[in-house]
This record gives C-alpha cells, structure tokens and sequence, in this order.
C-alpha cells in the first residue's frame, strides 16, 4: 500500500506522474502477458495435442457413414464347433452336422463335447493312460508310415553292406581322396 | 538478364483414382467335386437312405437277407447305418450402398457390391464344405508327423479302393501343405524323403516345370485357403465324390431393394443350400500339421 507523503506540489507532482507512469508500464505488461499467453496456445506441441484430440471426437461424434460399404453376411442358423479331449476342433458346421459327427465319433469310441476343452483340462487329459495309449498307438503308426521315405535308406544300405562284408559302416562310406588311393 | 518468377500448378492436378481392387478369396474349389443335388420344390431336409447288400448264399437253406442296413455288416464294415441328411439353410450377405458413396465413386460400386457379396458367400460355401473335413472317421494324417510320408497316400488311396468309393479321387489341401518346406512337394524334389530315387519322376517334373502337378499318387490335386489352419494343423481330405454331398434348394440370388429412408439401396445376395457326408468311407482325413 502506497502512503501518501505530505509535502508541496511539486512533489506531488512528481508522485502522481511516477505514479501513472508505473500504471502504464503495468497494462503494458499485462498485455504482454496476455499476448505470451496466446502464444503458447497455439505452440506446435499444445497444438498437435488438443487438435489431435478434438479431431477425434469430431470424427466420433459426427458419424459420416456415407462413404462406408460394410458387407453383412448372416445364416438361418448357428454354426456348431466340436472338441476332441485333446483339443482338436471339428467344425464349424451345421448343427444337424454336429448332430451326426457327434454320433460317427461315439460308434468309433471318440466322445466329443460341443465346449472347447480349456488348456488346463487338455493337460490333465495328456496325462492319461487313455491318452496315452492313443499316443503310443499314433507313434507307431507314423513309424511304419515314415518307412516310406527314402530318408535313412542309404544309411540301412550302408550297413547291410558292412554286415555282408563283414565291415564297419566307417569303412563302407569312406571315400579315400585319389592321393592316398594305392596303386 | 530477365527476370524469371517460379511458380507451380501442382495444386491444380487432381489426384485420380484408379478401378479399385479388390481383397482376393478363395474360389469355389470343393462344391465341383462333390455330389451334386438339386433339390427344389417342398423339403427341407434331403435324407439318403442305404441299403445293405446281399450276399450270395452258399447252401440250399436261403436265408431272408435284409435290405436294410444291419449292424452287423455297415457298423464293422461302412458306419453308413443312418441314412445322411443335410438340412437346408439359408446363406444370405448384404450391403447398404448409400447414394451418396454411389454418386461420388469414380467407380461403379453397384457392381462391386455384387462382387463383394458373391466373394462372400462363396467362401461361406466352400467353408462349410472343407469344415467336413474333420468328420470323417478316418484320418490318414496326424499332427505327430514332420512332413507327409507316401504312405499317407497310398494309405488313403486304399481306403478308398477298399470301400468301393467311385474313382475319380481328389486330395484338397492347404496351400501350405503343397508348397513348403515339409509339404507334398518334398516328396516330388528328388530329396532323401522323396518318392522317386533317381531323377525328379514325370510327377516331380510337372512340380519343376509348372510349380504344380495336376495329379498325384491316383489323386487330382487342388489346394484350396479356406482349410481352417490352426497354429497346430488343418484337416485336408483325399476323397471321391460320393463322400459329400451338396444339396442346393435355391441358387444364389441378387437383390436390390430401395431403402429411402436410408437414402440407399440394399442389396442382398442369397442362396439357400445344404451339405453332409454322404458316405463316411469315400473319403479320408489329411490332417497334417501346420508347416508354414
């Protein structure tokens, strides 16, 4: 708070023109204030953020659907998915599909379930004798099933003859090199 | 010197737009190679009944010999004791094309609403057939195999033969089951799992030549993307044509109805067809695990 000292008119005078003078460098600083302050409203950094945003609840908000093709497929009914214990889906399919899968497996001794085995109940399934068994009983087959490739055939030569040469499989698929062949 | 001034007409180029393209499906692959039905006018469920067979008695006491189907033959022998019925359902995709998209298109979106509609339920069609894939009760393949073994074929191809299935045999598999590093095409490239053991074999060739043989092991070969591949495996099928049937009550439709409300047209595309396994032996399981 300014007190008002006494004196003479002079320095009044002086007071109030120090005074109005200080007034006047205030507003100026306020506008320049105000003038920073609208500044740094439109900064690149503010600017990318807020525009970004309010964009997005124009697009949001106003729904311009007119340039959008959605293709909307349908059927009179449900498709049906079924589930081995371990975890194969047969399916979708129609229900009345479903209906005669469910029955085909059941005579084959394989119970399926319309709900997906979760990988928990998968797990405690793979521990089973009857799991298994059905393992065991696949591995086999691919076994037999693999002898059809010509993989492994020249080894099993290799050996057939090392056994009627009365060799070693070594020496059979040894290739020397021309300098240390005998001559 | 004259004084040049610069300036651009970039901004009065309008940026054309080129016929769009659009998102590739897969075709119509297994729908040809099934049993064809027809099947207008009342029904909704077309059942196929079977009929045992007789057999010759070797004695002079003649048996009376069902003609139905028995236990004991089509349970141990066919599984084919309850007839095969497919039930009718409707396929139906559609779109609401808006005037104003209509209008404004350098294209002519009518036409690709139809195309679009028709890819869609095209895929439907073929899905809904190699989904039976799975329901066969036997399966050559198996997710515990690294690569197909000619013996999956040869197997598979047996099977057929043994259960009387009408030649010809087709074998629909994944794309990725032909053509990768452990699918069909490794027994074909003269590699130590191949069939042949000098050279490439006219099979092999064909793979070499055309990146593609028509036929393989007694099969016409087709690969066909819609085969539902988990991270695990997809179920392919070596099969003859009496295995699936496809029961068409009535064929695709296009409509175009005026929705003014909606400022647009609607155009709906539907078809009204069933499929089912016909016969439970002609055709065999291909499940192989997923190599890509």
């Amino acid at each position: 708070m300014v007190k008002e000292k006494t004196g003479t008119k002079d320095d009044m005078n002086k007071v109030n023109a120090k005074m109005s003078a200080l007034e006047q460098e205030n507003i100026l600083l306020r506008q320049k204030l105000e003038e920073n302050e609208k500044l740094s409203q439109t900064s690149p950094v503010v600017l990318s953020d807020s525009l970004m945003s309010e964009m997005k609840k124009i697009r949001q908000r106003g729904r311009v659907k007119g340039q959008a093709i959605n293709v909307i497929s349908k059927s009179d009914f449900k498709r049906i998915s079924l589930w081995t214990k371990y975890g194969k889906q047969l399916g979708p399919m129609h229900p009345d599909n479903a209906m005669q899968t469910l029955n085909r497996f059941a005579d084959l001794g394989v119970i399926l379930t319309v709900d997906k085995p979760t990988p928990e109940q998968i797990e405690k399934y793979k521990q089973t004798p009857e799991y298994k068994k059905k393992l065991k009983w696949e591995t086999e087959r691919r076994a037999i099933k693999d002898k059809s490739r010509k993989s492994g055939q020249f080894d099993r030569l290799s050996a057939e003859i090392a056994k009627m040469s009365n060799s070693t499989i070594d020496m059979v698929n040894k290739i020397l090199p021309m300098a240390e062949v005998k001559k | 010197m004259a004084a040049t001034t610069v300036t651009t007409v970039l901004e009065t180029l309008p940026t054309i737009r080129a016929a769009a393209l659009l998102q590739l499906d897969e075709g119509n692959i297994v729908q040809p190679l099934v049993t064809d039905i027809p099947f207008p006018g009342a029904g909704y469920i077309h059942e196929t009944p079977f009929i045992n067979h007789l057999t010759a008695e070797q004695d002079s006491d003649l048996a009376s010999q069902a003609m139905e189907a028995t236990m004991s033959y089509s349970a141990a022998n066919n599984l084919e004791t309850t007839p095969s019925s497919a039930t009718v359902g409707i396929n139906a995709a559609y779109i609401l094309l808006n005037d104003i998209a209509a209008i404004c298109s350098s294209s002519d979106l009518q036409a690709l609403a139809g195309q679009l509609i028709g890819q869609c339920l095209v895929v439907r069609k073929d899905l809904d057939l190699v989904t039976l894939f799975a329901s066969f009760g036997t399966d050559q393949g198996s997710t515990t195999s690294t690569a197909f073994a000619p013996a999956d074929l040869y197997d598979a191809y047996g099977s057929l033969r043994k259960h009387f299935a009408p030649l010809p045999y087709y074998l629909v598999l994944h794309p990725t089951q032909i053509w990768n590093t452990n699918g069909l095409i490794v027994m074909l490239d003269n590699s130590s799992d191949a069939l042949q053991s000098h050279g490439l074999g006219t099979v092999g060739e064909d793979f070499a030549r055309y990146g593609f043989s028509g036929m393989i092991m007694g099969f016409n070969l087709f690969a066909d993307a819609n085969i539902p591949m988990t991270t695990a495996s997809g179920s392919g099928a070596a099969f003859a044509r009496s295995a699936i049937k496809c029961v068409r009550k009535r064929d695709f439709m296009l409509e175009v109805e005026r929705e003014a409300d909606q400022v647009g047209d609607k155009i709906v595309g539907s078809e009204m067809l069933g499929v089912a396994i016909l016969r439970n032996n002609h055709a065999n399981e291909m499940q192989f695990p997923n190599f890509s």
